[in-house]
């Protein structure tokens, strides 16, 4: 095997130049996976009705394949809705990697707000200050700080996951780093140079949660 | 008690041999590893658990010549062009000879020519070949020739070109209009739209002809299965072999190459 490392570096830029749509899908759907995620965190706690629907998503999204959900919002649901036909590739795949990487947020952010002790809302309460004030300023900073560490996780996840979109047709990092295998018939230097491309991603990621973890646990630290 | 032992392994022994015997006998036939997708209709498809198909046809009756038998080995189409560079396997089928991979695997003759076409959902009536396609979009198969074949026949590139992964979500994208074409082999396209019944159908004249061929890694064991290749494909030829293979898939011999012809430019 005689691996080609100048050719591997030469067709780094060529990759980059899809950084951005990765790039956008990737927080895009981080943006919308965490709000849905909050939403089901909370029904989840919300009565029997809302816990049961919460929880059904969950197992769905979950359960199945995201590549199996990413085929079923493009093509699957058009044929029964036939308004979403008009939905553009990229558009489907930002709302399948958000709706499946909310369930598993949802999951995190529950254990999280369980994991602020009970005495904390009630010291609040009683120290004259309403509901959502308690869940503002003392519930909500103390459950993110339990949750950061997973939530980071299943963004790394996210941003990996959005390699999918190639298989609706939109060119990300991947379908560039396959096209160029492809056409060079060089493949592991593609696949090389595109492993790097997202292992640089992850790290720059890796860093802003420390970062903000680091700030988040300063009153904390004596 | 110590005979009886002794007959005992004695005829584990035989028993063991004649077991073997059948395995050491298959085994005298060197193997030939093609590389296959499961769903290349025409070329390779699996039925009841068998590889099938117009290429498959070619390589058994290549291997028979030989005397090789055949190893499918069935991945997907990115997976089969790593398998060959990586030599696991030998060569593959349907892979258009062309002069850039000629700089990375040596080529067999041609045992088939092969030429593109479009095909267009069944209720588009506005596209009716390649001069209809003046901003359109068009879908190709990743790391099929076909891609390329259309850019050389749009010179001013105003055809906008979207790779996917897989041909079935390429069929689903053409026939609910989210992609206006999908440019492939003609035989590819008769053939699958055929056999599954497809909403599409084939628009305009076949273009861009090219030869099909089996490509081998270029090295020592590439290079002994290509001359031997070589020799059975002519011998193939010259016995009517590839015509009537031909036939028997495509109802047209294309063991032969086509007349020239020049579709109106688009």
């Amino acid at each position: 095997m005689n691996f080609d490392f100048a050719y591997m570096l030469s067709i780094i830029p060529q990759i980059l130049s899809y950084l951005p749509i990765t790039l956008l899908i990737s927080v895009l759907s981080i943006l919308l996976a965490t709000v849905l995620g909050i939403v089901f965190a909370l029904l989840l706690r919300a009565g029997k009705i809302p816990a049961a629907f919460a929880h059904l998503y969950i197992s769905f999204f979950r359960g199945t394949p995201v590549l199996v959900q990413l085929l079923i919002i493009y093509f699957g649901l058009p044929q029964i809705f036939p308004a979403l036909n008009s939905m553009s590739a990229i558009n489907a795949v930002i709302l399948g990697l958000s709706l499946n990487t909310s369930a598993y947020l949802a999951e995190i952010f529950r254990a999280a707000i369980d994991s602020v002790d009970k005495g904390q809302l009630e010291a609040s309460l009683a120290s004259g200050l309403n509901l959502f004030q308690a869940s503002w300023r003392i519930l909500f900073p103390q459950a993110c700080r339990n949750a950061i560490p997973a939530t980071g996780n299943v963004y790394i996840g996210l941003i990996k996951n959005s390699s999918l979109a190639f298989t609706l047709g939109v060119s990300e990092l991947l379908a560039a780093g396959k096209l160029a295998a492809t056409e060079s018939l060089k493949y592991f230097e593609a696949y090389f140079a595109v492993g790097l491309i997202y292992w640089a991603l992850t790290i720059i990621l890796s860093e802003l949660q420390r970062r903000l973890e680091k700030a988040i646990n300063k009153p904390y630290i004596n | 008690m110590k005979l009886l032992n002794l007959a005992l392994v004695a005829c584990s022994i035989l028993l063991l041999n004649a077991c073997d015997k059948p395995a050491t006998q298959a085994d005298d036939k060197p193997v030939l590893r093609v590389g296959a997708t499961p769903d290349g209709y025409p070329h390779y498809f699996s039925e009841n658990g068998t590889v099938k198909g117009f290429s498959v046809d070619i390589l058994n009756a290549v291997a028979e010549k030989i005397n090789f038998k055949v190893q499918w080995v069935t991945s997907d189409w990115v997976g089969v062009l790593g398998s060959l560079e990586t030599g696991k396997i030998d060569t593959v089928g349907n892979f258009a000879d062309t002069p850039e991979r000629r700089l990375k695997y040596d080529f067999s003759v041609p045992y088939y020519y092969s030429a593109a076409q479009l095909a267009v959902s069944k209720n588009n009536d506005s596209i009716h070949g390649l001069q209809d396609m003046k901003g359109k979009t068009v879908a190709a198969d990743l790391g099929s020739n076909y891609a390329k074949v259309l850019k050389e026949f749009d010179p001013q590139n105003q055809i906008k070109l979207v790779t996917f992964e897989g041909q079935d979500v390429i069929f689903n994208a053409v026939a609910q209009g989210k992609i206006d074409a999908f440019v492939s082999g003609q035989v590819i396209l008769l053939g699958q739209i055929k056999r599954k019944n497809l909403p599409l159908k084939v628009v305009g004249q076949p273009f861009g002809v090219k030869q099909v061929a089996l490509p081998f890694r270029k090295d020592a064991r590439g290079e002994d299965l290509r001359k031997k290749v070589d020799v059975a494909l002519e011998q193939l030829r010259a016995d009517g072999t590839l015509r009537k293979i031909s036939e028997k898939w495509f109802d047209q011999d294309l063991s032969v190459k086509p007349a020239t012809q020049e579709p109106a430019k688009g």
